[in-house]
């Protein structure tokens, strides 16, 4: 019988497709990745206060990226940092989602407004959401280009 | 045909949601509130527990003439001291029922697809106020305003 080419199994067809995926990811998430550190180090675009004001660098030297993995059903790639308190606090996720600064308070110290009201004000720069959203499209491109030279790469093994 | 946008979208959500009864019965989020619940940001003397409401992360998507808008709602809820936290959690938990398969034709179709986050924060060390409960909620929603509906292209009507 004629030997068939150009023939590649399903098994190795998803192995394939796998790689190319993975690929793909780190491809886009290097893009959001480089301009969230890129926020950290920019005047103004980084937290405020501390050691993790951007004149520091605090936070743009600790930023992660994960290799690609399952989660939930997905495969993806996690962006973040590992920046912690010495208390194992994560400030950066309280300035992502916003916080009330006792130190930056002048609401008033009586007894009544301690109890009920703010003694300080509610602070937030958010980075990480923002450079998602601003890099989508590129970040989409990086993928599929990735994707797309994977597989044309003959990366895809032949059964022959 | 009106063509009122963001502004209006969010103050009709934040009215639906202070109103909204939930189906077990139990306080609204108006009543758990005192009807403290924002758009964008709360004031900085307010009184707790209140809520803010915003869209984040708007844009366009889809085919449907370029009329339809994806992003996030977000709801943010403060409480303090620490013991509101039953309190906006509360709030928080008929939220999720009010945007349960939520759809409107107020301000153009607007429906409130998944809950894609609900985060209880640990309250920071200092200087972060520790007394403060913190809440929050994020929906994904696809929104066909009517001022950009308007431009959508019907026969012998180009735009």
């Amino acid at each position: 019988m004629a030997k068939r080419t150009g023939y590649t199994p399903n098994a190795a067809r998803g192995a394939a497709l796998r790689r190319a995926t993975d690929a793909g990811l780190v491809a886009a998430a290097n893009i959001v990745t480089r301009s969230v550190k890129l926020r950290f180090r920019e005047r103004d675009q980084g937290y405020t206060t501390g050691d993790y004001a951007h004149t520091m660098g605090g936070v743009a030297s600790t930023i992660t990226q994960s290799e690609p993995h399952d989660a939930e059903g997905v495969r993806r790639v996690t962006i973040g940092t590992n920046k912690r308190s010495p208390e194992g606090y994560s400030y950066p996720l309280a300035w992502e989602l916003g916080h009330v600064n006792v130190a930056m308070g002048d609401q008033g110290n009586d007894a009544s407004s301690l109890a009920t009201r703010s003694v300080g004000s509610f602070q937030r720069v958010e980075t990480f959401r923002p450079a998602l959203d601003e890099n989508r499209d590129l970040a989409r491109a990086a993928f599929a280009r990735t994707v797309k030279r994977f597989l044309r790469q003959g990366a895809l093994p032949s059964a022959d | 045909m009106p063509t009122d946008g963001t502004t209006a979208q969010l103050t009709a959500l934040i009215a639906y949601l202070l109103a909204f009864a939930p189906r077990g019965g139990g306080p609204t989020i108006g009543a758990t509130l005192g009807g403290r619940l924002w758009a964008i940001r709360a004031p900085d003397d307010a009184v707790y527990p209140h809520g803010t409401l915003r869209f984040t992360g708007g844009g366009q998507a889809g085919d449907d003439s370029g009329s339809r808008k994806e992003g996030r709602i977000e709801l943010k809820l403060l409480g303090r001291p620490l013991k509101q936290s039953i309190a906006v959690e509360y709030a928080a938990d008929v939220a999720e029922q009010a945007f349960l398969k939520y759809s409107t034709n107020e301000h153009g179709l607007l429906d409130v697809r998944a809950l894609v986050l609900r985060e209880t924060l640990e309250p920071p060390p200092f200087p972060g106020d520790r007394s403060v409960a913190h809440v929050h909620a994020v929906w994904a929603y696809s929104w066909w305003p009517n001022y950009r509906t308007q431009y959508a292209i019907v026969v012998g009507d180009a735009p």
